[in-house]
This record gives structure tokens, sequence and C-alpha cells, in this order.
């Protein structure tokens, strides 16, 4: 899937918010002042995709509307939430010169490729219910494709910590990784599957780690001993451990410092991306180091198989993407604003000021008068 | 006649001078990007301060040496505790290298813009209630002696732009307690009354000369 446009609104006056139209590009630099709405963009374009996909919507009153391309077609997606549910849904195949009806549904009718289908429960997305059809599931498949990684709360720590991998999954995973499928496994865990089912894959991850940490000579993983298994389980639990050069001892993956087990966690994440996937980073560059912080722009322009959604207030990210990969967001009492950066390009590299302070002094930025 | 001003910091100057620019010279309409300087506009570019400022001053240079049209380049910074003739030729010294043809003003603020602000007798009390406005007072009689010449209140372990800027807020408090003042705040100076205060004090007498720089540096040229 590649996200087109996206806007939504709150339908409930006492709760107003609006995120006006934005166009997304393959890569996006998420920026804008604190309290902009940069965190809450992601969460609401994930928390659509995956209530959509997984059927369970939530019960709060808005509007969504997003364009996307998905299995080499494009559609135009819109749906009403109320607090029972489904208010209205319409996705449409978009073709040069017409579109094609796929679902349109209200509280009153849903069809399906123009024929009636009884009503469903109006708790589940008609993408979800209909989601074996054969026009639905490419659409289907797409809404669960939006991969988000947060570094807020507790997010890193579930990521860097141990769990056992279950027998069946391993057992699938002879037969090809489903990378969507183990997204939420610890990083452990992951790279165990890498390692021993998709070699080249891992020979990138590791090759990339070492660009940004040359001091780390090797990467392993191995199944832990029982007296280093922190629960029990008859399942395997892999250990993640890194050779450091000088060292004599290998350094488990908890030991690292916070910065290289986030770069770890993202290279592992945008290399083993299947073609479609929509990854999202949000508050990433919190207490990084910049060595830690400008592998991503460069990381990013060798994949061009995966949308990127990264929000970011670091000069050096900033710098470093170009200003064309920018959205600007800018907010004035409950309504969004999100300015392509493609919009400000030519400006910007009209003057040699670097293109961080461009942007803070630029209106949209601050919307407050000077 | 356009002005690509670079100044020291984020808010304060920006808020402050995109107000009294135009004020000084009505001709003169801002614009939000450099490269939108036509023909008697003015464009205000923060530095984010010492020593970034360099950075944001050489590349404004890079920008005219490229487009003379955009005009002077005018520079607006804290002296805070150096002579102001150093600062004026690190300044200086940075443009020259670009090129020593660009047009300049350099205005070095003594020791920061809220100096500036204590020129205007009215915002000064000249009998305090409060305990704070007594201490400045005390330390420093602003409304006697010019604000630029202030010193640091190196018992409070301020320097000399930190020193301005608390006796400001203090002085702002004791006039009106409900109004304040602030680095990301500054608009209750933000009008002519308050500016024409300050030119008054400094046609009156020899004080705010840092501040007379800029105002000769915005008028209307004279003919």
């Amino acid at each position: 899937m590649i996200i087109l446009t996206f806007e939504a609104k709150g339908t409930n006056p006492q709760e107003p918010w609006v995120f006006q139209s934005a166009r997304f590009g393959r890569t996006n630099l998420i920026v804008g002042k604190s309290g902009t709405g940069k965190s809450r963009l992601l969460n609401t374009i994930f928390n659509l995709a995956s209530s959509v996909s997984q059927g369970n919507l939530k019960p709060s009153p808005a509007k969504f509307l997003l364009t996307f391309d998905q299995a080499k077609c494009r559609y135009r997606y819109e749906i009403e939430t109320g607090p029972h549910g489904v208010v209205a849904e319409r996705l449409e195949l978009v073709g040069d010169t017409d579109s094609e009806v796929i679902i349109d549904r209200t509280r009153d009718r849903f069809l399906y490729l123009g024929q009636k289908v009884p009503q469903l429960d109006f708790s589940k997305a008609g993408v979800s219910l209909l989601q074996e059809e054969e026009k639905i599931r490419p659409v289907h498949e797409g809404f669960g494709m939006i991969w988000r990684r947060r570094f807020d709360a507790d997010g890193l720590e579930k990521a860097r910590g141990l769990s056992n991998i279950p027998k069946d999954l391993e057992k699938a995973c002879q037969r090809g990784i489903a990378y969507t499928r183990i997204f939420d496994l610890t990083l452990s865990s992951r790279i165990y599957l890498i390692q021993k089912y998709d070699k080249p894959l891992y020979s990138r991850i590791k090759s990339a780690f070492q660009d940004v940490f040359p001091e780390f000579t090797e990467l392993q993983v191995r199944k832990l001993k029982p007296d280093e298994m922190p629960f029990q389980t008859e399942d395997m639990v892999p250990g993640l451990f890194l050779t450091e050069k000088g060292l004599a001892q290998q350094v488990a993956l908890p030991q690292l410092s916070s910065g290289m087990q986030k770069v770890l966690l993202i290279i592992t994440d945008i290399l083993s991306a299947p073609h479609g996937v929509v990854y999202m980073i949000d508050e990433y560059e919190n207490s990084l180091g910049v060595n830690a912080i400008d592998f991503l722009p460069e990381l990013l322009s060798d994949v061009n198989t995966v949308q990127t959604l990264v929000t970011t207030h670091h000069p050096h990210l900033i710098n470093a993407m170009p200003v064309r990969n920018w959205q600007i967001l800018s907010r004035e009492g409950p309504v969004v604003t999100i300015t392509p950066g493609a919009e400000r390009e030519d400006l910007y590299n009209s003057s040699a000021q670097e293109a961080f302070l461009q942007l803070l002094n630029d209106p949209i930025y601050d919307a407050s008068p000077h | 006649m356009n002005f690509y001003i670079v100044v020291e910091g984020a808010r304060t100057e920006t808020t402050i001078f995109s107000d009294w620019v135009p004020r000084l010279n009505p001709e003169l309409i801002e614009v939000d990007h450099p490269s939108q300087l036509s023909a008697n506009n003015f464009v205000i570019f923060s530095g984010h301060g010492y020593p970034n400022y360099f950075n944001v001053i050489r590349n404004a240079a890079i920008d005219i040496a490229a487009n003379p049209l955009m005009g002077t380049l005018a520079v607006s910074v804290d002296a805070e505790d150096d002579l102001l003739a150093e600062k004026r030729a690190a300044i200086n010294e940075i443009i020259d290298e670009v090129d020593p043809a660009i047009a300049r003003k350099i205005i070095i603020q003594n020791a920061c813009i809220e100096s500036w602000l204590l020129g205007n007798r009215r915002q000064v009390r000249p009998f305090p209630t409060s305990a704070q406005a007594k201490y400045w007072r005390a330390f420093y009689d602003v409304r006697e002696y010019c604000p630029e010449l202030m010193p640091a209140d190196l018992e409070g372990g301020r320097n000399r732009a930190a020193t301005a800027l608390a006796y400001l807020r203090s002085a702002i408090r004791e006039r009106n307690p409900t109004s304040s003042y602030s680095k990301r705040r500054p608009h209750i100076v933000c009008n002519s009354a308050y500016l024409d205060q300050l030119i008054t004090r400094r046609n009156e007498t020899d004080h705010l000369e840092t501040f007379g720089d800029f105002v000769r540096c915005f008028s209307p040229p004279e003919d």
C-alpha cells in the first residue's frame, strides 16, 4: 500500500479535530512544532487502518477519507463512524476515466458491486466483513500492512526483551518468513528467524548496522541456556549478542545503549519490510547521538518499496532529508494543516541558509505573529 | 531599499523588529523569505543565538552575494559581555570572507535588546513599591543613567544581558501587575508609544547609543 492522500475530522462537536488533506510521497518526514499533531496524525492513520483491517472499529464519531495505491490499483476509501459503528462507508476502484464502486454502505443499505448484501455487524468495516471477496482482498491486505514503531512509553523495552518463538510460527517460517506476522516479536526473535531462514537479509541487516557502528564485528543470535532464561518455556528463546572490537566478552542486546538498540530495530524493520508496507516511526530521536540519527535518510533512500512516515524535531535529520520529503504540520485550534515540503522546495533551495533554520523562520512553522 | 536582517534570538527580536521596523519606515514591508525581497522589503531571519548566528550571517552574505537585489545585510546581535568593536569586527570578517562589497549595517545591542527597552522612562517607576523593583532601582537607576551601560548583577549570578532582562521584567510587573514581558512573548513593547519613548530618550540624551544605530539603520534616508 502507498497512501496518497489522507484527511480526517472528528464529528463530535464537543471534541472537534481536523486533519486537512495531506498528500504523501514515498518518504515523508513529518515536522512541526510540538503540539501540532504529528504523533496524532500517525496514530489516526494507524488506528484507522488496523481497525478496518481487524474489523473492530472504534466507537468514536469521525470521518476519514484516503486514497491509496495497492496491488497496482488506485482506491478511494471513505468511512464515517459513530458511537454505534459504521455510519457510512464507500470504497471505489479509481480508473483513469471512471470509477467502480465496490462498497457503498449506509445504515439503511449495504451494496457490494451494486448488489444488495444483508446488513452485517456495524462494528466492523465492510472491507473486513467482505475480506475474502476477490475485489476486496487486496484492499484488506493493504490495510494490514501498516507498521508502526513507537519509542514512547515501553515501545523499546518490549522490542529488546526476550520471548519464545512458538513452534508453529517457526515451522511456518521454513516456507518463507511472513514479515508482517513477526513484526511484533522481540528483536532477538526476529533476527533469529531471519538469520536462520533469510541469510541474505541477515547479512544486509548486519552490514547496515556496522555502517553506523563499525566497532561491532559480529551479530549473533543463539538459543539461550536455561540459566539465562528469565522464564520457563519449552519453546526456543533466542538471545542476541554482539561482538565489539577490543572486548573479549560478547554484549547482550539489553546491554547496548538505547540508541544502538533503536538503530538495530529500525534497520531490521526497514530492511525486512515487504513491498507495500507503510512504516511509521514516532519519537525516534530522543536521547540519540548524531551518528544514531543521520543514518536514516541514507537507509530510506536505498529502499523504494516501503512508504515511510517519520516524525522528528531533529536538525540533523531535517537538514539531511530533501525538503520535498517533508510534511510540515501547523495547527490553529483543532484544525491541523499539512503542507507538503514540495511546496516549499523552490523557496528553500533559493537560499544558502540551512533548511532547518529556514523552517524555523517560516511563518507556516510558527503561526504566532513575529 | 531592501534589508536582509539577521537577529540574535529565535523570538524576541523577530517579534519586536517586525513591529518596529515599519514604524520607523512605513514604506518597508516584511516578507517571509529572503528570496521574496524585491523593493522596499525586509525579512527577519533568526540567528538562533551565539555562536550559531555566525553561520546564519555567513549564509545571508552568500544569499546577497548571489543576488545583490536582496539589499543590505543588517545584523543585530547582543554585545553581552564582549567589547562592541570586537564583535563588530568578527561579523565584518565573516561577511568580508564571502564578499567585501556586501552592503551592511551592524548593530551591536549593548548589552541586549532588553537594555534598550529599559530606556523607556515611563515604564520604570521612579518610586517603586515592590521589594524586587526596589532592589533594581538601588542596583542601577536606569531613569537617570544609560541602560546600555548598566553592569552585570554579579551578586545575583547574572551577566549583563540576564541583568537587563530581570530588571525589565520586574519594572513591567511593578508598573502593571497584570502585564508581563518574556523573551518568547515581548509583545508589550510592540507599539508606537514604547518605541517613541526610546527615540525621545535617545534624542534628548546621549543614552541608548546602539539603539540609535538601530533607528538610523531603518529610518528613511534623509534627503
